[in-house]
């Protein structure tokens, strides 16, 4: 309970700090808007109205939890490379390819002016070129040179040679253009291709890791904040996997190959740049520090009000039954105020990387270029470093290449807010899939299997025997709170076939049973056998696959009606489908909708009832076939005339087979073979209807409607 | 097995954009309250966008006039220091730097504005799409997946925002550097631009087109987010059917379908976009190399002859070698707006498809609307007389088609106070019936009256009020009993919520939980039993006190001993309020004033339970069944 407050008021500091830092709070519309095509315009609740609701809505269970900050995570998602590694080292190829060339293009564009258009120019006007050469020509790289001497400048149409050598030279250019452009295109494709499957195969991997995860984990954890994981924590990777790895490489290897070429030009000017840049690189990272935890915080709040809307509006008849529409309103606002003053604060605190950078850089251009002057003049004045000479030309190309150097910084400070969210999103991620799962495969003894002729058998690798589907429950206890308990000393025991009926209140514990026979719980203490073996020896999905269970809230998959009944048994054909859903008395209604078999129906699809929706569970039970079964409260919403009519297709069904059937209704359960009656967790009296009757007990007061069943 | 197409149509794309243009002004609106923020960040980003020009004049003028003569400056007995090279050194290296420090005091604050402008922009669209969904009538929700609803309110939103935000950011900056940019290479050498403004409108409207012929694709991505979306959903909410049937792998595979469908078409949309932002660094590429060929041959054309048809392109002057290093830094700012707005572009791409699916809901006609009559002396719309309800030739259909009622014609007076049972097979409509008093639907043909007024002369608070509905397929919501609870009745004491527990039966569980009224309810209340779930659903009606309550078969999973007792504390407790009861099972209704049998939607049978028992042979059998016990 103290834990729960603490966690309360830490968030709510957390909360407060955030709204002092919401900046023109007084441009914050509060309230609603005009009312436009039928829209009213509905603007933020204000801090007032997140202030008023911060109490209520710190009641709403918060199954979430913290990420763990951990750049681990970062690098975690670069698994799902893997598989495409030989394409992964393709693109990196590629893209150093397309550096490189482009690197070229830049070194052959710069002596252009220098070599050829100036002289040309100079040529034209009648100047003499001996002073020029001297100066400009004669102490640069040797591609000046070269460049220089292509054109015989005594000549009468030296400015046609050299605007010819330029023509050649810009050719080139293009041609390496065209190239570049080609290595761009196929790295862009190609990275489209990778990341998109790295994403592909990331979704894949959350679900199936989903799949395993234990049903309390369901239980406790919103829907819409499982959905938002896989779509818009996911999203977030999405642009560091398809433009965001390449430009960072790119920049990478830009800035190492720049910082290379500075330190050669000179050290120690490259010195002071990268003085400067470690300035902004420190700030960038003591940003990105405190704006992770502010995308994090965008993430969960987002994935708040992605479960706040999933349920309500999975249930928004109930919300317009009772005109609850305001309310709910009213704390979607507050969820989303404070997903936006998250979402503000994470956006500013990274995007204020991209100005720090850039303009970093400019100053870093502006301070070389005056120092540097100075220890031009020192050096030359001999006042400097011993034997440290600079000279201006070496200052005017350092001070052009700094400029280079801005671009790939500035995309990198601009990636760095990809990255960040991209973190968020990696943390959610793994935090949901490095929940315990159900106890893994391995570790069982026994599996189960259907054999060719249609039977079940136990198998631990050595010996096989028939699953007979002898259930037998000694001393179970069971709490899903501890400290609370639900099942007290259950003992029970089934014997092949028999059709075991669970009586009692609500709430005496009868659904627990069947959580610990399909081990959707484990049980507490005690032991719980099938056919002797402990079913903690049991691989769970197999053991499951040799039960059947028929709920009371029965959910149905999107697809056609074949696919629902098939749910229970993937290879029957059309034919036992429909024999399935005959047994069920199904088919009557099957037949009358659109397409018969053949309808889709959607998850929370409205034009099946209630009773409908079992009617399909029953039948999608009937075609599995398994050796044992699990009714609980199967047929509930199934009026009587129909249940009348089905119940010869359910004695056909559980013929031969271990049932257990929890009922309200007496007369369903009156002709099994033993009735426990259930009380608080224990079971109270046991035994077949006329004997429970002779009994006079509970049951017989049940059944008489002398007793009532709380 | 099922194969869902992801498509989009001519028809779909008509529609869209006639939605669009209906919902523009919606958009103003969410814009509007904002419009401060947005002068100032203009005005902050056109200073933005001067001093990033300025730069690169500033540090050309820091090497031609600086560091370019310092050499000139360096000789014995001269005094470097106070040359006009060092001068110019100490004057531009000073601006750069205190324009750098500036410039990041303008765009952080800059910064910080437009993520507010975009968050708040999205906050309010979203806060109204939530409002919009929530004014859905029952036949609305049927219309829109809650899955896709989820991906409308965060994952299209953001969309959105993304391009809100680039646009704040980027949309009036960079056109503002294009166009000085534009200016300074004409006023340079206008033939030049003659020549560079055509590849850049060409390279323009090609990234336009491409992005223009992506947006369904980008529409279909959505629907593929969709997909993901409602296989998660399905899969958490049917979870234990899931694991009870084994059928994770086959969920798996099926989530693997959608997430196969998902990728193929993000890998579709981004690859055309990868293509077309090749497409424009190649022309950006192309137009610098043309600007240098032909700013060459300017240069050698003026410098030979000052008569030259050249120096006509050129205002009249020679063209120098530092024009030309200028007109490609131009040429280079000119490639770096190109690219941001390319970038815009593509955001806008997804934006707008986001923006025509959130459309589709806030278009979306509420087919029930309210236009209670006004107040008179004996008549109040915001309150029911009493609980007199009567069904006038009432006819329901789901199918807008008059031919295939689901319900009706049925014609019934029920006076206040009276409790009527209606019995009847799953799908007879029994439900649909009984929808039509408080306007869940409203009637197709003929009308329902209470206490004399039709149901659509009454306000929405009256009708939710006075009338408390307990649905077949009931939820509770994440929170605690108590809270569930205070859903019926604000304000209600504690007295009033174990009053109402106590009619339905639930007090004495709720005490036996160690918290009380204070227990928590998790989603969808899995966390109480069936039996309790319903008690609990039906207290949360009886809180209200309505004038007419209406029981759909909400009692199922209680056993017949606390149904009676449930139905005792309502006839002994709430006299005067008119009870309408669904149910399987006979002895629900038997003791019923009124019981009306259906079958097929069509009325069988009306009586007391003496008189079916007499007249109605469908209620027989049904009574009959019941008294054996199934499975006799």
């Amino acid at each position: 309970m103290s834990a729960r407050d603490n966690k309360k008021n830490s968030s709510a500091v957390a909360d407060k700090s955030f709204i002092r830092g919401r900046f023109a709070s007084r441009f914050e519309k509060t309230g609603e808007g005009p009312v436009v095509h039928g829209v009213r315009v509905q603007y933020s609740c204000g801090m007032e109205g997140f202030k008023a609701l911060e109490n209520t809505y710190g009641n709403r269970r918060k199954g979430y939890g913290r990420p763990k900050h951990s750049w681990g995570s970062l690098f975690r998602v670069f698994t799902y490379f893997k598989e495409d590694m030989p394409k992964v080292i393709t693109v990196v190829i590629i893209t150093l390819l397309s550096i490189g060339i482009t690197l070229l293009g830049t070194f052959l564009s710069a002596p252009l002016v220098d070599a050829l258009l100036t002289p040309a120019s100079m040529v034209s006007a009648g100047a003499d070129l001996s002073n020029y050469f001297q100066e400009t020509i004669a102490d640069s790289m040797s591609l000046y040179q070269f460049l220089y001497n292509t054109v015989d400048w005594a000549a009468p149409n030296a400015a046609n040679q050299a605007m010819t050598t330029v023509g050649i030279l810009l050719l080139v250019m293009v041609v390496l253009y065209l190239i570049s452009f080609g290595l761009a295109v196929a790295q862009a494709l190609m990275m489209t291709k990778l990341g998109t499957r790295a994403l592909q195969r990331m979704r894949d991997d959350m679900f199936s890791k989903l799949q395993n995860l234990p049903v309390s984990y369901f239980d406790r954890t919103p829907h819409g904040d499982v959905m938002s994981r896989f779509t818009n924590d996911v999203d977030n990777i999405s642009n560091l996997f398809i433009n965001g790895l390449v430009s960072i490489f790119t920049d990478i290897v830009t800035i190492a190959g720049i910082l290379i070429f500075i330190f050669i030009l000179d050290w120690l000017l490259a010195l002071i740049a990268v003085a400067v840049e470690c300035v902004a690189i420190a700030i960038v990272i003591f940003n990105v520090h405190r704006s992770v935890s502010a995308f994090s915080e965008t993430q969960v709040s987002m994935g708040e009000f992605n479960g706040f809307a999933e349920e309500t509006l999975s249930g928004l008849k109930v919300i317009k039954c009772f005109s609850k529409e305001k309310d709910m309103s009213d704390i979607f606002k507050s969820i989303d105020y404070r997903h936006t003053l998250h979402n503000t604060r994470s956006t500013y605190m990274s995007s204020m990387n991209v100005p720090i950078v850039n303009n970093l850089n400019n100053f870093a251009t502006a301070l070389i270029a005056v120092l540097g002057s100075v220890f031009v003049v020192l050096s030359f004045q001999g006042k400097f470093i011993d034997g440290f000479v600079m000279t201006v030309g070496t200052l005017i190309s350092f001070v052009s290449f700094l400029r280079m150097f801005a671009r790939p910084f500035n995309n990198m400070a601009n990636q760095m807010t990809m990255i960040q969210s991209s973190l968020a999103g990696a943390e959610r991620i793994f935090q949901m899939m490095d929940q315990e799962p159900e106890l893994a495969h391995s570790q069982a003894k026994w599996r189960s299997f259907k054999a060719e002729d249609g039977r079940f058998y136990w198998t631990d690798g050595k010996q096989v025997k028939p699953v007979r589907g002898e259930v037998v429950l000694e001393h179970v206890n069971f709490s899903y709170v501890p400290g609370q308990t639900v099942l007290k000393d259950i003992s029970l025991y089934a014997k092949p076939g028999q059709r075991i009926a669970l009586v009692g209140s609500t709430g005496a514990g009868k659904t627990t049973i069947t959580n610990m026979l399909t081990r959707f719980y484990d049980i507490d203490s005690g032991k719980i056998t099938i056919d002797g073996i402990d079913l903690k020896d049991i691989d769970r999905i197999s053991m499951r696959r040799s039960m059947t269970l028929v709920l009371q809230d029965t959910h149905l998959f999107t697809g056609t009606i074949y696919d629902n009944i098939r749910f229970g048994h993937l290879k029957a054909t059309d034919e036992q489908c429909r024999n399935a859903a005959k047994i069920a008395c199904a088919d009557n209604f099957i037949e009358k909708l659109p397409d018969g078999y053949n309808t889709l129906i959607s998850g929370q699809n409205a034009s099946l009832s209630q009773g409908q929706k079992q009617l399909l569970s029953i039948a999608r039970c009937a075609v599995g076939n398994p050796p044992i079964l699990i009714l609980d409260e199967a047929t509930s919403s199934v009026d009587t005339r129909t249940e009348r009519l089905i119940s010869r297709g359910m004695d056909n069904i559980m013929r031969g087979k271990t049932t257990f059937v929890i009922a309200h209704r007496l007369s369903t359960i009156r002709y099994s073979d033993c009735i426990m009656v259930m009380d608080h967790g224990r079971i109270i009296e046991r035994g077949t209807h006329e004997e429970l009757i002779a009994q006079r007990g509970a049951y017989y007061e049940l059944w008489t409607g002398k007793r009532e069943l709380d | 097995m099922e194969q869902r197409q992801i498509t989009y149509t001519e028809a779909d794309r008509q529609k869209d954009r006639a939605n669009s243009r209906a919902t523009l002004k919606i958009y103003w609106e969410f814009l509007r309250p904002s419009l401060p923020l947005i002068i100032i960040s203009l005005i902050l980003t056109t200073m933005d966008a001067v001093s990033e020009l300025m730069i690169p004049y500033l540090s050309g003028l820091l090497i031609t006039e600086g560091l370019g003569n310092l050499s000139g400056s360096l000789g014995p007995g001269i005094d470097v220091w106070t040359t006009p090279a060092m001068n110019a050194i100490w004057m531009y290296g000073g601006i750069m730097a205190g324009l750098a420090l500036l410039a990041i005091v303008l765009q952080t604050f800059a910064m910080k504005i437009d993520a507010q402008i975009s968050a708040d922009f999205v906050e309010r669209l979203r806060n109204t799409l939530y409002w919009k969904v929530e004014q859905f009538s029952f036949s609305n929700i049927g219309h829109f997946p809650v899955s896709k609803l989820t991906t409308m309110l965060s994952n299209d939103c953001n969309n959105i925002r993304f391009f809100v935000l680039m646009m704040t950011r980027a949309g009036f900056k960079q056109p503002i550097v294009l166009l000085l940019s534009f200016i300074f290479i004409f006023s340079l050498n206008w033939m030049i631009g003659l020549i560079t403004l055509p590849l850049s409108v060409l390279a323009f409207l090609f990234i336009a087109l491409v992005i223009w012929k992506t947006r369904p694709y980008f529409i279909m991505m959505q629907s593929a987010v969709d997909g993901v979306n409602s296989n998660v959903e399905e899969d958490t909410e049917g979870i234990r059917e899931v694991k009870a049937f084994c059928r994770e792998g086959y969920m798996t595979k099926k989530f693997g379908r959608a997430n196969q469908e998902l990728t193929d078409i993000s890998c579709k949309s981004f690859s055309r976009i990868a293509v077309a932002m090749g497409v424009t660094t190649l022309a950006i590429s192309l137009t610098i190399a043309v600007i240098q060929y032909f700013g060459g041959w300017s240069m050698i054309m003026t410098s030979a002859s000052s008569n030259s048809i050249f120096v006509m392109f050129n205002n009249g002057q020679p063209f120098t070698a530092g024009e030309l290093s200028q007109l490609t830094s131009f040429a280079a700012a000119l490639s770096t707006a190109f690219g941001f707005i390319s970038m815009l572009l593509q955001f806008y791409g997804r934006a707008e498809a986001s923006k025509e699916r959130i459309d589709r809901v806030l278009t979306e006609k509420i087919d029930i609307s309210y236009a209670p009559k006004p107040k008179t002396a004996d008549f109040d719309p915001d309150h029911l007389a009493d609980g007199h309800v009567e069904f006038d030739q009432a006819c329901f259909t789901y199918v807008n088609d008059l031919e295939k009622l689901a319900v009706g014609p049925i014609s019934l007076d029920v006076p206040s106070g009276k409790v009527i049972g209606i019995v009847g097979g799953t799908g007879s409509g029994k439900s649909s019936l009984v929808n039509l008093i408080p306007r869940l639907y409203d009637c197709s043909a003929g009308s329902v009256r209470i206490g004399g007024h039709d149901v659509r002369d009454y306000s929405l608070r009256a009708l939710r009020d006075d009338i408390g509905v307990v649905l077949q397929q009931n939820v509770l919501f994440t929170g605690t009993i108590r809270s569930n609870l205070l859903w019926g009745k604000k304000d209600a004491t504690e007295e009033e919520l174990w009053e109402a527990l106590d009619i339905a039966q639930a007090s004495e569980f709720v005490r036996s939980f160690k918290d009380g009224l204070d227990t928590p309810v998790s989603q969808g209340g899995k966390s109480v039993s069936g039996g309790q779930k319903q008690r609990l659903c039906i207290a949360r009606a009886l809180i209200k006190k309505p004038r007419i309550l209406i029981l759909d078969d909400s009692t199922s999973a209680c056993d017949m001993e606390t149904e009676r007792h449930i139905k005792e504390g309502l006839f002994s407790r709430m006299k005067g309020t008119t009870v309408f009861i669904i149910a399987q099972r006979i002895s629900s209704v038997r003791d019923a004033d009124l019981i009306l049998v259906l079958d097929n939607g069509h009325e069988v049978g009306r009586g007391t339970h003496e008189e079916l028992l007499k007249t109605c042979p469908i209620y027989q059998e049904i009574n009959a069944i019941q008294q054996k016990g199934v499975g006799a």
